[in-house]
């Protein structure tokens, strides 16, 4: 990565919980962890405490349809860490067909309506005015979705506009391999937060 | 698709917006190495220092342009890693939270 200290600047309980991950998968670590795992209690622990809840916690949406929103907001960013890991987890819930369709094309994917409206609000979310309109929330209203529900998503979006922007500039690839067979196990087994022996062990200031 | 938890009510909305604000005061004012004004500035994308400031608008804007030699320059500069850590961070936070705040706005008023 772009920084040394995302990839030698982790401490001792850091680097042995990534040793042990090592051995265990042969396979390295992703890299969103390593980003996340350096001086974790300033950004890594609270944000993927705020992840946890959003992609795991009670929802208006599946699991699948989560995940179908975090993958089409880091498409859209063209954050092709992001956008392959969630490209991949939302797959697991549906089909490779159906999300290569919603993010070529989300009014068109074979997905409810619901889901389609919100990916619409999310593409024009993600333009670079950082602006929507009244049109584009009655839109999603009139495709039988509740604020609470689409505020929801927008969420889900917000976080991945940090996450992209963090991936990119830390000179992240695309997730592929046994990284991303790793990655896919860890999320869609435990989620998303840390594992404790950093989360407790670690410093991370 | 997997089935679908209860949805949330109004008061895990709020739940959720002020933990996202306890973490964006962290972002911008704990401890940390650069000092808390560039923070905040980095997070408004305006008023950043000169020598920062078309990092941080491209980290805004198209975060997937950045090259190993927009961070070489950083360097160059006399940035520590760690204060391109937090710039990084804060920048990326900056903007994801002005379309959010966006979209809550419009949301209200339609």
């Amino acid at each position: 990565m772009r920084l040394r200290i995302l990839d030698r600047g982790h401490d001792l309980p850091t680097r042995l919980t990534f040793a042990v991950a090592r051995r265990m998968a042969r396979a390295e670590v992703p890299e969103v962890i390593k980003v996340a795992a350096y001086r974790h209690r300033y950004f890594g622990t609270p944000f993927h405490v705020l992840v946890q809840d959003l992609m795991r916690g009670p929802s208006s949406w599946t699991v699948g349809e989560r995940e179908l929103f975090a993958a089409f907001t880091s498409s859209r960013n063209q954050c092709q860490f992001c956008t392959t890991a969630h490209q991949a987890f939302a797959a697991f819930c549906t089909s490779d067909d159906l999300v290569a369709a919603a993010l070529v094309a989300p009014a068109a994917a074979p997905v409810r309506p619901q889901v389609a409206a919100v990916l619409t609000f999310l593409d024009t979310l993600a333009g670079p005015s950082e602006r929507i309109t009244a049109d584009d929330v009655l839109a999603v209203r009139a495709a039988g979705v509740d604020d609470l529900a689409l505020e929801e998503a927008v969420r889900i979006s917000t976080l991945f506009h940090v996450i992209n922007r963090v991936m990119d500039a830390a000179g992240a690839g695309p997730l592929e391999g046994r990284s991303l067979d790793l990655a896919r196990r860890i999320v869609m087994g435990a989620g998303y937060q840390l594992p404790p022996t950093i989360r407790w062990l670690s410093r991370g200031h | 698709m997997a089935t679908k938890d209860p949805a949330p009510s109004w008061l895990a909305a709020q739940r959720r917006e002020r933990e996202w604000q306890r973490l964006l005061a962290r972002l911008r004012d704990a401890p940390g190495h650069l000092p808390s004004t560039v923070r905040r500035a980095v997070f408004d994308n305006a008023e950043v220092p000169a020598d920062l400031a078309p990092f941080v608008d491209t980290v805004v804007r198209c975060a997937h342009r950045l090259t190993d030699g927009d961070v070489a320059a950083l360097v160059r500069a006399g940035y520590s890693e760690d204060e391109i850590f937090e710039a990084i961070i804060v920048a990326a936070a900056g903007a994801a939270d002005r379309r959010l705040q966006a979209a809550r706005r419009t949301m209200a008023e339609a």
